[in-house]
This record gives C-alpha cells, structure tokens and sequence, in this order.
C-alpha cells in the first residue's frame, strides 16, 4: 500500500488522532511492498531473492504487494538485526495465500523469523504452521485455533508482551482466532 | 507454558545476532511461504493491545471531517485519503468541524477498497448526518460503484425514498436486500450505523439502537476494489436503489467510517455517545 506523508496542518482533528503509518500504536519497521522490499523507515531494508515480483492491488486496493512464491524459492533477508532482546514486540501482516501447506506433524510458512542458533529463545518466529497463525520462541509456542483461507485478504498478529512474559496471536484482529 | 487456548506464557527472546528472513527458514531451503504479503509491520518495546489490534485488523478508512482546507485525511491506519468535491464546511459538526454538501456537484469519494468487493467480507457504515433541508425529496447518501463516475457493478447502498426514511441496501445474486429505517429530522444530528454479515445479514442502526435487519444472505460482491461516494450517485443514478430515490443529499456528513467487520451493539453504544 502506499503511504503519505503526514503535512503540517492547520485545522484540528476533532476526535481520535490520525493514526500514523503501522497503525494504532505506530511501528518501528514497515514494509509497505510498493515495487522495493524496502523498510518504509530505512533501518531494515529487506532483499529480495529469486525474482519475487510485486502485484496490485494490495489488500487496500493501492500500491502492491510482494508475491513470493515456494515453487520459486523465492524470499527475502534483513541483514540489519531487529534487537527483540528482552523485550515487548508486535507483528502484523496482511497476507493473501496462494495456498495452505500442512502435514503431519506439521508444515511451516514463514512470514518473519530471526535465527540466532537451534536453542530456545534463540529464535523468534512468526509463520503460519498447517495453516494457522503461529509464533515461536522455539519450544515455547502460540498457535491460532483458525486455518486461514486461501485467495483471500486476512491480516495476522503476534505480540509477546514482556512484563507479563505472554504471546499472543490474532487472526483478523481477534485474539487466538 | 501455555495459559489457555489463547496465550502462552514465555520468557523473552534473547537473540542478539543472527538472520532474518521473510518467506522462508534461515536455511533458505524450506518453510517456503507461499502467496502475497502486505504491510508487515515490526513494533519493539510494545505488545499492541487487542483494541489496536482490532482497528489495525478492521478499521479500514475514518474521515475526521475537520480538514476541509486540507485534503480529506483518513484517520484510520491505511492513510487511504479521500476526495472532497465541491463540499463546504459545515457550520460545526457533531464532532469538531463536518462537511456541508449542499449542491449539485458536492460529492466525497473514496477508492480503491478491496474487501467491499470481496464477498466473504462482512462489513459496516458509520456516519453522522443531519440533513438542512427537507428530505421527503430522497436523497443518495452512500454509493457503491467500481468505477469514480458511479457506475459498474453499482448499488445506492444508503439513502432516501420518497416519503423521507433512511434505506439501507444490500445485494445477493438475485438482487436487492432493502432495510427502511425512520424519517431522519432536519437540522438535527442523527448517527446511522449500517452493518453487514453473512451469518446476521444486514442491520441498520439509528443513534445506536437497532431499528431494522434482514434475513441472513450472502454478498454478491463484484470481486475488484471499489468505490464509495457520499452525497449523490454521480452518473450511477440509475444504479439499482431498493426505493432510494436518486438525488442530490443536502445536509452535513460527519465522522465516517468504514470497518471490515460487523460492528457490534457495545461499538456502536460508545459510537453514538461520544
């Protein structure tokens, strides 16, 4: 989707305050997809491999999305790490399967992941896992309870609130969906 | 540890290098997403409560109505900016200042929403009004088109018909779903809350208290992102109405909203008090 910078401006709102790009609350990286895998803040701009195209609409009818297909191998690295190091953190995404992978046990598709080694807490993860919403620290996991449909616009969330050391999933913004 | 269903006890992440990926595993090998991502957004520090998540997830555009000497903000998450045409700005509105439309050529539009033209996709309208001059004349309030002159795939989805009650429309594949509502009073602010969901069908809500609704059905909807227009139905007066007449609205809009999602009795209680 595209985004506009926000003017100065001389009238008032009168209610809620505009929300700024992210969403409620804002956001430290955004990857708005619009034609580059660039953050829309420029700390962590992401690269593409394998040719990953980017198709319009997105999933507010403006700007593109990124596509990225399995049966190309197609994904993208962050080289900057994001520090989630004891703390709070949210992800969000909107995302629109061209299909739902499971198996037994199971079938991941990663949406972000960051890897340090094979040992708890050295990951986190936020995917879908046979189809549902799915964040991981390794070993300790949160899963949403709804597969997520194929060829349609859904938006999914992880939270891990560290004050209250709890992970939380949302599917169209509905907790544990 | 889990907690219930719903959460997940956990101590913290402790990386503090490593790689990161979208779409796949760090072996760049397997996990292989497989489909279209938009707007995924990282936040540190803060665990977004479920409200934030909630609007994030289904407020899809909210014009203050305060701007006019702007552009037409939204307000919502989507920074998805309206066109304002010919409007004036009210004198006053419910909430801050609202727009005036009050003439032939006065309409608001906004394009582009894909989930109204998705079937599966419930949905609701927010809007105050308060119409300045008769409304036994009928009048389009909200306007459903794929195209910005009004037409294709075109619905008048609020209005209203001759004897001055609101409508509320919807569509199924055999044709039209129409829920009348009251007489709306000029020069007064009266909130309308329209709302949609497969399973509920469509609700109309006046000042926040459930006045009509139909029978459960399905939306018919067109499949491509599409347009809504405030205020009149441009080149689609002819556009399927249910008993709206097509006509120009005269009065003040304030404080619109779109969500993709069906707004419950508790939203709407706290919307139409502010």
């Amino acid at each position: 989707m595209i985004l506009f910078s926000l003017l100065a401006i001389s009238c008032s709102s009168s209610s809620s305050t505009t929300v700024s790009p992210g969403g409620q609350g804002g956001a430290s990286v955004l990857y708005t997809f619009d034609g580059n895998a660039n953050d829309y803040f420029g700390n962590y701009n992401a690269v593409p491999h394998n040719n990953p195209q980017y198709i319009s609409p997105g999933y507010n009818g403006r700007g593109y999305a990124i596509q990225l297909l399995s049966t190309s191998s197609q994904y993208l690295t962050i080289a900057n790490i994001m520090n989630f190091y004891r703390r709070s953190v949210t992800v969000e995404a909107w995302l629109y399967p061209l299909a739902i992978y499971s198996s037994n046990p199971y079938t991941d598709m990663i949406i972000f992941q960051q890897v340090y080694s094979n040992t708890q807490y050295q990951y986190m993860q936020v995917m879908l896992r046979n189809g549902y919403v799915y964040g991981s620290f390794f070993y300790d996991d949160i899963s949403g309870v709804t597969v997520l449909r194929t060829n349609q616009w859904q938006h999914i969330a992880f939270t891990y609130d560290y004050a209250a050391q709890t992970q939380y999933v949302y599917l169209n913004g509905v907790l544990g969906r | 540890m889990h907690l219930d269903n719903i959460r997940t006890n956990a101590p913290p992440s402790l990386i503090t290098t490593g790689t990161q990926t979208i779409g796949c595993y760090n072996t760049y090998s397997a996990g292989f997403y497989h489909g279209y991502i938009d707007q995924l957004t990282v936040l540190f520090n803060q665990s977004k409560s479920a409200a934030q998540i909630l609007a994030d997830a289904t407020l899809v555009v909210y014009y203050s109505m305060d701007c006019l000497s702007y552009t037409s903000l939204d307000s919502g998450p989507n920074q998805i900016n309206g066109i304002a045409i010919g409007v004036s700005a009210g004198d006053g509105g419910r909430l801050g200042q609202s727009y005036l439309f009050n003439s032939s050529l006065a309409y608001f539009q906004v394009t582009n929403l894909v989930l109204l033209g998705q079937s599966y996709s419930p949905y609701s309208f927010v809007m105050w009004l308060r119409p300045i001059i008769s409304v036994f004349n009928g009048g389009t309030i909200l306007h459903l088109s794929r195209y910005t002159n009004g037409t294709g795939s075109c619905t008048q989805l609020i209005g209203f018909n001759s004897l001055g009650q609101i409508v509320a429309n919807g569509y199924n594949s055999t044709g039209l779903i129409s829920i009348v509502g009251p007489i709306i009073n000029v020069d007064q602010w009266t909130h309308i809350v329209v709302t949609f969901k497969q399973t509920n069908g469509l609700r109309l809500y006046i000042n926040g208290v459930l006045y009509a609704q139909s029978n459960p059905f399905v939306y018919a909807a067109s499949g491509v992102p599409m347009t809504v227009t405030l205020g009149q139905a441009l080149s689609g007066f002819n556009c399927s109405s249910g008993g709206i007449q097509s006509g120009y609205y005269r009065g003040q809009i304030d404080e619109f909203a779109i969500y993709s999602r069906e707004l419950s009795q508790a939203d709407i209680t706290i919307m139409a008090n502010p």
